[in-house]
């Protein structure tokens, strides 16, 4: 354990010190100090749903496509007063080996008026994204603990009807691990603990004095149906600096997920088990 | 001299043709009467032919001997190197051998250098040559007959071994006889109906035999030697004067009346003052024997084939004979002498199954009793043989011709054997006294007193084979028993060492340990129940309880295999699926009604059986059953099992899921 959070906080310092030496290449991305104003806001409430999919096409490469609901407070409705987002994300994944995974897709994301009934703004307004992220699993004997690199490259506007076109990068770094509770192993029928956690780096002419885009901490429990189905559950706390201003926004994320994996090959195409007694 | 001129012309033209003419059809007529036969002819009794030029008539369109005969065959007899020449020559007359006859047997080996002589290659030889000249009278040996045996090396004669001249009368001897060799010189007489008559001369180098007869009765047979003259009276050969002569039988001089004549015992009268040596006397007797024997049967036997019946037209020749007295036998003595033979054989037979057999001659070393009978028999075997060869003598046809009441103490003299039996014994000089039977004695009725003999021996040797069997049995017993506890607590032992984890690089899975209490217990009970058991029982016992040990091996055997096995099934029946979001590989079940109906319905029953509850009586069984409904298993993964999954969904219980399962075994009794 002692070994994971050492591996852990050597990776988010030299992913920082990397992240820093890019800003400081870019002419227009600087960090500036922490503005004295800066106050953290008052929490936001959400509810993300989350249907992974990953499908198996052939020996190391697979399909993901991911549907994300998000609904936010409105209305004096906690988590679920208002549509939030519709994420729609897809990719093409590669998978080498055990501990390496890489995938590069693309999103569209549907982005729900914060304001709903207000004519002056845009019910729907879209965002595509390209988006490419590199995992790395690290097994231990009771427990996995995964870091991902993910990367983003993103085209957003803002509701207001004639807004301009804001291109932003995303750098995000994230470390989670998935525990067994009543298991050695992450097999069906494992109950698992999955703390993570991801710092999100961002960058674009928008963005000034607002690099870290946000940073999520989710503890949340899982649950292994079979190898096809599982199922994931928790509260997540996020916060991160808004471009508009000093600001620190504050969330709480009632995450659900649920994910499924299917192998779409041919059967002849599967690799046969080796039975090593035959 | 014109009428002249005339008259031979005429006769040249007319009566000379017709004289000529008349010349040819008479030499036609004799050449169809009188026709000559040259070819390949088979003498009777052979399968070889040789070649045969005679001379015949056809009467009535049968083939008549008539004329010259002559016969002549070569065999090479490969495997001795010789050639092998047979001969006949004489006349028929009427298919009737008449006149001089010729018979030769030449057996050469060829010698020295071949010679190529005009177009022959000529061998010098070596061997014997056998001839008989032979006069016949009608097919019947009359006349004078020579028989000679001829050697030859080098192709010379270089030796005659054999010569007798016999005169014949109506195919029987008749007249005088004489024959012999370089080593002794024959001459007799027969009389007229071809019995042995007057004095028969046998000159032996230093000794002159005289076998006087009287009309083929024996009358004196004597033998002299430088001065002193050696006489044998035979207790029955010879006749008395009060020998009536209805008793009197002929017999022919065959190898049979010699036998008579060795067997029957005798009295040797000698001059007084002069040494007996009887052993002489008896070797001159029997080189006598031996060639009157075969000088008589020179002339018409050969290699026990009748020389002259070869051919067709031959009356067999009438031995010569002599006069002996016969003994009848009555019906108690046949019965009696044929059953001290048998008696006798059998016991005969016993004592030498005792000598051959190899536990007997093992445990006279352990047993003093065997040692004891050992030297019994020692003292029966020589007896009863003598009993046998005796019993044979008597029960043979000649012995007709011999009085059995007095030879008989001849052949058993002083043979009651000695009571006091002398024996070793684990290294000691043993002594023992043996009631055998009492001593022969002579008397009219021999043969109840030899049968009573015979016969208390034979219940005897009968009785000492019973108890040694007895005996043989016990040391079998003891020592199979020996043995079969020697595998028993070896096996045993091999249970006790593998559950108690004593036997090294085998260790104990949990199977072992679970039923290891169980079976140490099992077999050390079972040792000491063993142990307390008789040795009737223990060996009854032995084979059980050896198959149980055996079964106890092969249950650990069983159980060593069963973790493995139960893995097996486990990764048969597990698929691996590599999930993307956990990056592990994860298993699942695979036809998870039937491996659970195994794991949970039917597994637990056999590891019942063969790990808590052992029984070794029955555990090859279930050993037997487990492989079953484990090779079952491993079938039924690659198998479409949709309808067995879907009835055992339906099952209402265990019992019934594990039925449906061992059910699909196939030919479940």
């Amino acid at each position: 354990m002692e070994r994971v959070i050492r591996g852990t906080a050597v990776f988010i310092f030299a992913f920082c010190w990397a992240m820093n030496g890019f800003s400081q290449k870019t002419s227009d991305l600087t960090i500036a100090p922490q503005s004295p104003s800066s106050q953290f806001e008052t929490p936001e409430t959400f509810t993300w749903l989350g249907n992974y999919g990953t499908f198996r096409i052939a020996e190391d490469f697979f399909v993901t496509g991911e549907l994300h609901i998000r609904r936010t407070e409105h209305d004096g409705v906690d988590y679920v007063g208002r549509q939030a987002q519709i994420y729609n994300r897809w990719g093409v994944k590669w998978n080498p080996n055990k501990n390496f995974q890489a995938t590069l897709g693309g999103v569209l994301r549907l982005d729900f008026t914060p304001d709903p009934g207000n004519d002056d703004l845009n019910y729907l307004i879209l965002e595509p994204r390209i988006w490419h992220e590199y995992l790395f699993a690290q097994p231990f004997a009771r427990m996995m603990v995964y870091h991902r690199l993910r990367f983003e490259h993103r085209w957003s506007s803002n509701h207001v009807p004639g807004s301009d076109w804001n291109y932003r990068n995303r750098f995000r770094y994230m470390v989670m691990m998935k525990i067994p509770l009543n298991n050695t192993k992450l097999t069906p029928g494992t109950v698992y603990f999955y703390p993570s956690a991801e710092l999100i780096m961002q960058s674009g002419k928008i963005v000034k004095n607002s690099p870290m885009e946000d940073l999520r901490l989710l503890p949340a429990l899982g649950y292994i149906y079979n190898p096809r189905i599982s199922f994931s559950a928790g509260m997540m706390y996020t916060t991160g600096q808004r471009v508009q201003n000093d600001m620190f926004r504050t969330r709480w994320v009632a995450r659900f997920n649920t994910y499924i994996s299917l192998d779409f090959r041919k059967p002849e195409n599967k690799i046969p088990e080796v039975n090593i007694l035959d | 001299m014109i009428v002249l001129g005339y008259c031979c012309k005429w006769f040249s033209r007319t009566i000379l043709p017709v004289v000529f003419i008349q010349l040819l059809f008479s030499w036609e007529l004799r050449a169809q009467n009188k026709s000559e036969y040259e070819g390949a002819y088979t003498l009777k009794g052979d399968s070889i032919p040789g070649k045969c030029v005679y001379e015949f008539e056809l009467i009535n369109g049968d083939t008549v001997k008539q004329g010259r005969f002559s016969y002549n065959r070569t065999l090479s007899v490969k495997q001795e190197s010789r050639f092998e020449a047979v001969e006949f020559k004489g006349d028929y007359a009427g298919n009737s051998k008449t006149g001089n006859w010729v018979y030769g047997l030449k057996s050469f080996t060829p010698v020295n250098e071949p010679l190529v002589n005009d177009y022959s290659v000529v061998y010098e030889a070596r061997g014997t040559e056998k001839s008989i000249q032979a006069e016949f009278d009608n097919d019947r040996a009359s006349g004078e007959w020579i028989s000679r045996e001829l050697k030859v090396d080098s192709g010379q004669v270089v030796d005659t071994l054999f010569t007798a001249k016999a005169n014949f009368l109506n195919g029987g001897f008749a007249g005088g006889f004489e024959g012999g060799n370089a080593q002794l010189k024959m001459t007799g007489q027969f009389s007229s109906e071809g019995l042995l008559n007057g004095i028969w001369s046998f000159e032996h180098e230093n000794c002159i035999e005289e076998r006087e007869f009287d009309n083929g009765v024996m009358i004196q047979h004597r033998f002299k030697v430088d001065n002193n003259t050696y006489e044998l009276n035979y207790i029955s050969v010879t006749t008395e004067d009060s020998v009536s002569e209805n008793r009197l039988r002929e017999v022919e001089v065959s190898r049979d009346y010699f036998k008579i004549l060795t067997s029957d015992r005798f009295r040797l009268n000698v001059n007084e003052g002069s040494e007996k040596n009887t052993d002489r006397i008896l070797s001159w007797r029997q080189l006598s024997n031996e060639n009157l024997s075969a000088a008589l049967q020179s002339f018409q036997m050969e290699s026990g084939r009748a020389i002259w019946n070869q051919l067709p037209g031959s009356d067999s020749i009438q031995n010569p004979r002599v006069k002996l007295i016969l003994y009848p036998y009555d019906n108690q003595e046949q019965e009696h002498l044929k059953s001290i033979e048998r008696k006798a054989e059998a016991s005969l037979k016993t004592i030498r199954e005792f000598y051959e057999d190899a536990q007997v001659d093992i445990s006279r070393h352990s047993y003093e009793d065997i040692a004891y009978y050992f030297a019994v028999f020692k003292r029966y075997k020589p007896i009863l043989e003598k009993v046998v060869e005796v019993a044979g003598k008597f029960n043979s046809k000649s012995f007709r011709f011999i009085n059995r009441a007095i030879v008989f103490p001849e052949f058993f003299n002083d043979d009651q054997p000695e009571s006091e039996i002398q024996f070793e014994f684990d290294d000691q000089k043993m002594q023992r006294e043996h009631d055998f039977p009492d001593a022969l004695k002579s008397d009219a009725a021999y043969h109840n007193e030899w049968l009573e003999f015979t016969s208390s021996a034979a219940e005897d040797v009968s009785r000492i084979n019973a108890e040694v069997d007895k005996i043989l049995e016990k040391y079998k017993k003891e020592k199979r028993l020996k043995e079969v506890e020697e595998k028993l607590v070896k096996a045993g032992d091999t249970v006790l060492a593998l559950y108690k984890g004593e036997i090294e690089g085998v260790e104990l899975n949990n199977y072992h340990k679970q039923a290891a209490e169980k079976v140490i217990l099992f077999v050390e009970n079972t040792y000491r129940n063993y142990g307390m058991e008789s040795t009737e029982n223990r060996l009854k016992s032995a084979d059980s309880i050896m198959t149980c040990f055996k079964n106890l091996v092969n249950l650990f055997r069983a159980q060593d295999k069963l973790p493995g096995q139960l893995n097996r099934l486990d990764e048969l029946y597990t698929r691996t699926v590599w999930n993307p979001y956990t990056m592990t590989d994860m298993e699942e079940r695979l036809k998870e009604r039937i491996y659970n109906a195994f794991e949970k319905d039917v597994l637990p029953g056999f590891l019942n059986r063969l790990v808590t509850e052992v029984n070794c009586y029955e555990v090859s069984r279930d050993i037997n059953e487990f492989e079953k409904i484990y090779r079952l298993m491993v079938k039924l993964r690659e198998q479409d099992t949709k309808d067995t999954e879907r009835q055992l969904k339906k099952a209402s219980g265990s019992k019934e899921r594990a039925e449906l399962l061992l059910n699909l075994i196939p030919n479940r009794q």
